[in-house]
C-alpha cells in the first residue's frame, strides 16, 4: 500500500496535514485529514478577568479576530446581564461587516 | 541585476495574525517581492516541510518566525529553520515571549487536554479520545507531533537574530525592520526592532500623582479620556512594556495589557509592572484586590518570565 503524505496544507489559515493511502490499483483507499496544533485556550481562558477574555479570544484567529472579539463581548453582556445601546449594536454590526465580510473575504481571495 | 534575499515566514503554536500584519504593509509587499524571493510561507505558497529539508543550509538569508513552540513539529520547525537561515528573526510575541498561548504553562499536558477534549460543553467524547503521536489505521500508522506540558519561546529552543515583538508586530516597524535589513543596516545581533523605549514613552495621557488607593477595574471607572490609567486606578502596563506601537491602545481609550513584551533593560515584564505598580500604591491593602495577577501582568509574557510555568506535582 501506497502513502501520500500532503504535509503542511498550506494557503489557508491554521496547521492540517493530509495522510492518503493508495491501494494496489492506485486507488485511494483511504484518506486522514490531521491538525497538528493545539493551544488550549479551552483552559488558559480559565481564571482571566472576564472583561479580558475578548482581548484573549482574539489570538484564536488573527485572520478573523472580530468574531472571537464579538463572542466574548457578547458572552459579557450576558455575564453583566445588560444590554448593549444601539450605537454599540450598529459599531458591532459595522465591525463584523467591515472586517469579517469584506477584508476577510478579500484576503481569502488574493 | 542586483542578487535577491531569500525570505522565508513560518508559524509555530500562533493565530496567523502575524502573517495578516505583514499584508498589512499593504503596497509596500511589492518592494519587497521586487528584491527578495519568498522561498516558504505556508499561508501564501504550497512549499513542503520536505522542501524545506531539501534546502541547503544557510540557504535562507532571513527567516521571519512566528508563534510559540507548544509541540514537537514546532520545535523540529525551529530547529529546521534556523539551520536554513542566515538570519532569524522571533516575529510577533509568541515567538518572542509566549503570548497568550504561554498561559498554557499554568497547567500541563493533561489537563489541558482534559479541558480542551472531555469538559467543554460543546464535546462528546465517551471514548475519551485524545491525540496520539502514534496511530495504527488498517492501511498503516497516523503520526502527530508530540504535545508539550510546557509552552517555549523561539529563543528557548534555538539561537535568535532579532525579535521583533508585539500582538502583531506594529506594521511601521515591520517596515522599518524591512528597511533595515535591505539597506544592510541591522543592529547588533540580540536587538530588538520595536523601539528602544516604554509605551509609556509613547503615551499621551496625562501623568499626575499616581497614588492608587483602590484597584479599578475597566469598567468602574468613568474615563475622562486624558488622565494616566494609573492615576484613575486601572491597571495600564504601560510603564513595563516595549514601545513602538504608538501606544495605539491609549489612542483608543483602552489600557495596555502588555503584547510588546518586556520594556527596554526589563528582564521580567510581570516582575517589572508588580514593582512600578507596588511603588505607587498607597497601602498593600491595594494590591490585594488586584484580581489574576498572573494573567495581568504575564498575559503576553510567561513564558519568557522567570516564573515561565506553574510547578505540577
Amino acid at each position: 500500500m501506497k502513502e501520500i503524505v500532503i504535509n503542511p496544507i498550506t494557503r489557508l489559515e491554521g496547521h492540517g496535514k493530509i495522510t492518503i493511502f493508495l491501494n494496489d490499483q492506485g486507488d485511494v483507499d483511504e484518506a486522514y485529514f490531521q491538525v497538528p496544533e493545539l493551544r488550549g485556550f479551552e483552559r488558559f481562558c480559565e481564571g482571566r478577568r472576564a472583561e479580558d477574555l475578548p482581548i484573549i479570544t482574539t489570538r484564536i484567529c488573527g485572520v478573523c479576530p472580530v468574531a472571537h472579539h464579538m463572542a466574548g463581548a457578547k458572552a459579557l453582556d450576558s455575564a453583566f446581564n445588560v444590554e448593549p445601546p444601539e450605537t454599540a449594536k450598529k459599531l458591532r454590526e459595522l465591525c463584523i461587516v467591515a472586517i469579517t465580510y469584506t477584508t476577510i473575504h478579500c484576503t481569502s481571495i488574493t | 541585476m542586483e542578487k535577491k534575499l531569500k525570505f522565508a515566514f513560518y508559524w509555530a503554536a500562533s493565530c496567523g495574525g502575524c502573517e495578516i500584519a505583514v499584508l498589512d504593509i499593504n503596497e509596500k509587499i511589492l518592494d519587497v517581492v521586487a528584491k527578495a524571493d519568498l522561498v516558504f510561507w505556508p499561508v501564501a505558497l504550497d512549499i513542503k516541510y520536505k522542501d524545506v529539508e531539501n534546502m541547503p543550509d544557510k540557504s535562507i538569508d532571513v527567516c521571519f518566525f512566528n508563534g510559540a513552540i507548544r509541540n514537537s513539529e514546532q520545535e523540529h520547525m525551529a530547529k529546521l529553520l534556523r539551520q536554513k537561515s542566515k538570519v532569524l528573526v522571533a516575529f510577533g510575541s509568541c515567538a518572542c515571549d509566549g503570548c497568550v498561548v504561554g498561559l498554557g504553562n499554568l497547567w500541563n499536558k493533561e489537563k489541558i487536554f482534559e479541558r480542551a477534549y472531555f469538559e467543554t460543553p460543546s464535546t462528546k467524547n465517551p471514548q475519551r479520545v485524545t491525540p496520539q503521536t502514534r496511530y495504527r489505521v488498517k492501511q498503516g500508522e497516523l503520526e502527530l507531533p508530540e504535545f508539550y506540558d510546557t509552552v517555549k519561546t523561539l529563543a528557548q529552543t534555538v539561537d535568535v537574530d532579532y525579535f521583533i515583538s508585539g500582538c502583531p508586530p506594529p506594521v511601521p516597524r515591520i517596515l522599518d525592520a524591512i528597511e533595515a535589513i535591505f539597506s544592510g543596516k541591522l543592529p547588533p545581533k540580540g536587538s530588538s526592532l520595536l523601539l528602544n523605549k516604554s509605551v509609556c514613552d509613547e503615551c499621551q495621557r496625562e501623568k499626575k500623582d499616581r497614588k492608587v488607593t483602590q484597584v479599578k477595574r475597566i469598567y468602574e471607572i468613568n474615563d475622562d479620556f486624558k488622565t494616566c490609567f494609573l492615576d484613575q486606578g486601572v491597571i495600564c502596563m504601560g510603564p513595563a512594556t516595549r514601545g513602538g506601537c504608538g501606544a495605539q491602545c491609549l489612542k483608543a481609550n483602552i489600557p495596555c495589557t502588555g503584547c510588546g513584551g518586556p520594556a527596554p533593560r526589563v528582564a521580567d515584564q510581570g516582575a517589572a509592572m508588580i514593582s512600578a505598580f507596588a511603588s505607587i500604591a498607597t497601602d498593600p491593602k491595594v494590591i490585594e484586590q488586584i484580581v489574576d495577577p498572573v494573567g495581568t501582568f504575564y498575559k503576553y509574557s510567561l513564558a519568557n518570565s522567570i516564573l515561565r510555568r506553574r510547578i505540577m506535582k
